[in-house]
């Protein structure tokens, strides 16, 4: 499903700025993204929703599921259907992470980082086929939006994966936290609309962590 | 009851499907239909009764407290208001339809995937089903599971609390897995071993695909084998399924030949479906067409969830995790240092154990509470099964109930006592045990007399209902130094219990050396005599090559090792890297001070121990410390700060230096009065509902190797956990990591709770979220932002 990793997208989460690759962590960073896609179980699943207006923000007739907040209306505004994504890298990588953590833990936290690009891969396979899919209708997708961003509660994750059953269809489940397992995972909103999308807004502006963020502090973005 | 062990019985189909097309509003849970539209439910049961369904599913699969956290609705509501409903199906059709209880998946995932704790599962399932079968429920099916561990916390709950028959179904995907890595054999194993009454693939799949599964069950498992196939491939969008009734029905055909006794349809099924499955029956039954299923035969095995090892062969138990005559070992486990017996447990299945014994028994040590935490932590790094390893029958009985697999339990032997306490456990979990050949009377010397004792414990096995197979006897090593005369006898009772029991066989190898020059040189001999006698389980130190060499020469020997193919693939990658060795060590041999420095800075762990070797003969293990190490590593802190080098770089400085501390520990172990290169104690956890550790694991690598001596208390650490820590242990400074905003709550609850408790301790506070300010609004002392800082900060409080 992927045939490479983006070496500096991984460069980039491990806080590399621009001093020289070492041939060292060159052999380690081969290692391991040989090793991420050897392991890496990706799986998808979208589903296809018809959106409504209501009270609390947005909905979706027949589910439980609301989306609160200005900036997921703000994201949907000129959509009447959305799609929901769920994806994950599968459990393998982080049962292998943690055996690195107390083996070679310069190995693990490469592999975290390859885990963490490998599943945005995953996410952006996906959202090609549903870009053809709504493409053909003379459609187009918003950017991926995911529950935590903005002023769009985290919590709405525990009605998301119930709607898209992804505990059974493709093993993601949540924590007491709301965090996902398998933590290399991803869930996004992604609104079908007939202008085309704008040029991607800095997604730091979105984000609860702005003020905090030490990628920004290093002058770079997650 | 019905009896589904002699006839082939009927499930029901998919309840959602049936649920969507009645035009049923889908709210939060669509159990909460059971109550406000159960007329709706009873005839989607009916309809399954009319086409011929023996049993049928209440809908209650998801009415478990997780997931109904967020409904209107309690479990007892729904769960009794889902069985009554089918009973009243049943009983309106005048036939003979049992009503099953249906319990799916918590929602969560467990430890270690997850945090959701094996107790907690219990207790939620025990509720479901004290519930269910209070209301009528005539069996239990639990379905759709991914993890082995959360069906055997169902299993127990369901035995342990009701009488009602268990039907377990797991869920696989083609290649033959579950998404948590379950193979159908490990699934097998374990759920017939903990004495469910029927087992079976349900969901994800068609029945095309799930064949090959059910091929291998009906292999490993005596019991009636379920399949409860979807309608083929699902259409994400349309919702909708592949394949027809008909096809359904045909394809379900074959598996009647493998002697699978219990049909049903699963997602996308409707009663069509079920339907043409009866008249798929009718034709066998016609045509005069009957099942083939293959004769069961018992195998010596045992498994985590993701590995099955056969004992078909020599199979190595790793002996490493075990305190007894290890200073290091005994300080790691009186530090709670877990880390340290994973690096034991994973280094022993590199060098190729098959198994790994686990000991964690200490005077005075919670044995029960460290047993069941290795267990459950070794498992989140290894796949190798484990054998638990205790005196104690409450340790053994903790360790069975939350070990994922079917384990081995060391040990019994033949004093009746010993016997009655510990073969109804194994018995009850489904493990295999081993049986040393000693009683009340101590060690008998001759092989005939080890032989009775083997033979009483085989027999006192069997009548707990233990096959022979799951029996491995031990006819105990004596050491050669003291007992010459008897060694032998050791050879010859394994050969009699080989030859007339036909049980597998298990020996601790190295204490026959005890107080020899040259240990090894006599251990290699006497594990290749004793293999040559039938050992099938040494139990031994697998990082000694020349012992595992004996293994594979002896595979090689006795033909075991087909065409030396094992033997040739690794012994020629050995020769090969020993060339390359050669050829690249004379560039940077290391000798001196200059090349320790040398290797820190530039994270080349592997010259790092010799070169501290080397250092040992001329300077005192501190002067290290103090003049080579810690400036190395501060060097490497400076330019990590500065941007000149980056995380992996910093750890990798780290473990470097990790690799000399280690030669150094040892080496100050070995001397008396040599005191400790300990700095202080340091007490680091990530805080409850925080599950993210891989910042906390960096901070105490790089933090280890300053000497400071680190209790690390792991994830999603209870507040009380962290205090009592403090308290125990006179920690000086405590370090507290959290991810996210909505668990630096407990991070303040944490800190709270320590100065409540009068604690004196400094605490600093780290993760993604924190930043100064916010760590002291909090309560903290210090804010770290990365590893680095959090070096300076216990410089700074325990110098």
């Amino acid at each position: 499903m992927i045939g490479r990793l983006n070496r500096e997208e991984i460069l980039r989460y491990l806080g590399y700025k621009d001093s020289g690759v070492t041939e060292r962590i060159e052999q380690l960073l081969n290692r391991c993204e040989a090793e991420t896609l050897e392991i890496l179980q990706p799986k998808y699943i979208y589903r296809r929703f018809r959106i409504e207006k209501c009270d609390d923000g947005i909905q979706i007739p027949g589910t439980a599921l609301v989306l609160t907040g200005k900036d997921i209306q703000e994201h949907l505004k000129n959509c009447n259907e959305m799609f929901l994504l769920g994806a994950t890298a599968g459990i393998e990588l982080d049962k292998r992470i943690r055996r690195y953590m107390v083996t070679e833990p310069d190995v693990g936290v490469v592999m975290d980082s390859c885990g963490i690009q490998a599943v945005e891969q995953i996410a952006d396979l996906a959202e090609k086929e549903m870009e053809q899919e709504v493409l053909a209708e003379g459609c187009h997708l918003t950017w991926r939006f995911s529950p935590g961003y903005g002023d769009l509660p985290l919590e709405t994750q525990r009605e998301l994966i119930r709607v898209l059953d992804t505990h059974r269809k493709i093993g993601v489940s949540l924590t007491g936290s709301c965090l996902m397992m398998p933590s290399k995972s991803v869930t996004a909103i992604l609104g079908i609309s007939d202008t085309r999308r704008d040029e991607r807004k800095n997604k730091c502006d979105f984000c609860n962590n702005r003020e905090r963020c030490a990628f920004r502090k290093r002058g770079t973005r997650c | 009851m019905l009896d589904f062990k002699n006839k082939i019985t009927m499930l029901d189909g998919g309840m959602g499907t049936m649920l969507q097309a009645a035009g049923v509003p889908m709210g939060k849970v669509p159990e909460a239909l059971n109550v406000t539209h159960a007329e709706a439910v009873i005839d989607i049961h009916r309809q399954y009764i009319e086409a011929g369904a023996d049993i049928i599913y209440a809908n209650t699969f998801s009415a478990n407290r997780y997931k109904l956290s967020y409904s209107d609705y309690s479990v007892k509501e729904l769960v009794t208001a889902g069985v009554v409903n089918a009973k009243k199906a049943a009983t309106d059709s005048g036939r003979n339809v049992a009503v099953a209880l249906d319990v799916g998946p918590i929602g969560e995932l467990m430890e270690p995937n997850g945090s959701l704790k094996f107790e907690e599962a219990y207790d939620m399932f025990k509720e479901m089903m004290t519930i269910g079968a209070e209301a009528g429920a005539d069996l239990i099916v639990i379905e759709t599971s991914t993890d082995l561990l959360e069906m055997k916390a169902a299993v127990l709950a369901a035995k342990e609390n009701t009488s009602l028959p268990i039907f377990s179904t797991m869920t696989f995907e083609k290649n033959g897995r579950t998404f948590t890595g379950v193979t159908v054999e490990a699934a097998a194993l374990t759920l017939t071993g903990l004495g469910v009454d029927a087992i079976g693939i349900n969901c994800s799949l068609g029945p095309n695909d799930i064949y090959p599964l059910a091929q291998k069950l009906v292999e490993w498992t005596p019991l009636p084998v379920i399949i409860k196939a979807n309608a083929g491939l699902p259409n994400l969008n349309s919702g909708g399924y592949d394949i027809s009734a008909e096809q359904f029905a045909e394809q379900m055909d074959k598996f009647m030949d493998l002697g699978v006794q219990i049909i049903g349809g699963c997602c996308g099924t409707t009663p069509e479906y079920i339907r043409e499955m009866k008249k798929m029956l009718a034709r066998r039954e016609a045509e005069g067409r009957t099942a083939n299923r293959p004769a069961f035969v018992q195998r010596a095995a045992v498994c985590s969830s993701t590995q099955v090892v056969e004992i078909d062969g020599v199979r190595v138990i790793g002996e490493r995790i075990n305190p007894t005559g290890k200073k290091l070992f005994k300080e790691a486990l009186l530090n709670h240092n877990i880390g340290y017996i994973l690096t034991q447990g994973i280094s022993q299945v590199e060098a190729g154990a098959h198994i790994l014994d686990v000991n964690v028994g200490l005077p005075k040590i919670d044995e029960a509470g460290l047993m069941v935490e290795v267990i459950k932590e070794l498992q989140g790094v290894v796949d190798v099964p484990l054998q638990i390893d205790s005196s104690h029958a409450g340790v053994i009985e903790c360790g069975l109930r939350i070990y994922n697999g079917k384990p081995i339990v060391n040990s019994v032997n033949g004093e009746m006592a010993v016997m009655e306490k510990i073969l109804p456990l194994v018995k009850k979990y489904g493990a295999a045990v081993v049986g040393l050949t000693l009683d009340e009377n101590g060690i008998p010397l001759l092989a005939e007399e080890r032989y009775a004792v083997a033979e009483r414990i085989v027999r006192t096995a069997e009548s707990y209902g233990i096959p022979k197979e799951d029996v491995y006897i031990d006819c105990l090593t004596l050491t050669a130094s003291a007992q010459q005369k008897e060694v032998v006898e050791t050879l010859k009772a394994m050969q009699l219990v080989k030859e007339r029991l036909g049980v597998k066989t298990v020996l601790g190898v190295s204490n026959i050396s005890f107080g020899l020059p040259k240990r090894e040189l006599v251990n290699v001999a006497f594990l290749t005599l004793a293999m040559a006698h039938g050992l099938d389980l040494p139990i031994i130190n697998p990082n000694v090559a020349a012992m595992m060499a004996a293994i594979d020469s002896f595979n090689v020997l006795y033909n075991r090792d087909e065409g030396s193919k094992f033997y040739v693939d690794k012994y020629s990658k050995i020769v090969e890297a020993e060339k390359n060795n050669q050829a690249a060590a004379p560039a940077a041999k290391p000798s001196d001070t200059k090349s320790l420095e040398y290797a820190v800075l530039n994270g080349i762990r592997e010259y790092a121990a010799e070169a501290t070797r080397e250092l040992l003969k001329t300077k005192q293990a501190m002067e290290i410390v103090n003049e080579i190490l810690i400036p190395a590593l501060d060097k490497v802190g400076a330019d990590f700060e500065t941007g000149k080098l980056f995380l992996p770089q910093l750890i990798q400085s780290a473990t470097t230096a990790q690799e000399a501390f280690d030669v150094l520990k040892e080496y100050m172990a070995s001397q008396k009065d040599a005191g400790t290169v300990s700095k202080g104690k340091v007490i680091i956890a990530t805080v409850k509902g925080d599950i993210h550790d891989i910042g906390k694991n960096i901070v105490k690598v790089v933090m280890e190797n300053y000497g400071y001596e680190m209790i690390d208390l792991g994830k999603d650490v209870p507040i009380e956990k962290v205090v009592e820590a403090v308290q125990q242990t006179g920690a000086k400074l405590v370090g507290l990591s959290a991810l996210m905003t909505t668990t630096v709550v407990s991070m303040e609850e944490t800190i709270h709770a320590l100065r409540e408790a009068g604690c004196d301790c400094k605490i600093w506070v780290g993760g993604a979220v924190l930043t100064e300010d916010y760590a002291k609004q909090i309560g903290a002392d210090f804010y770290a932002k990365d590893a680095k800082q959090s070096v300076d900060i216990a410089k700074n409080v325990l110098g």
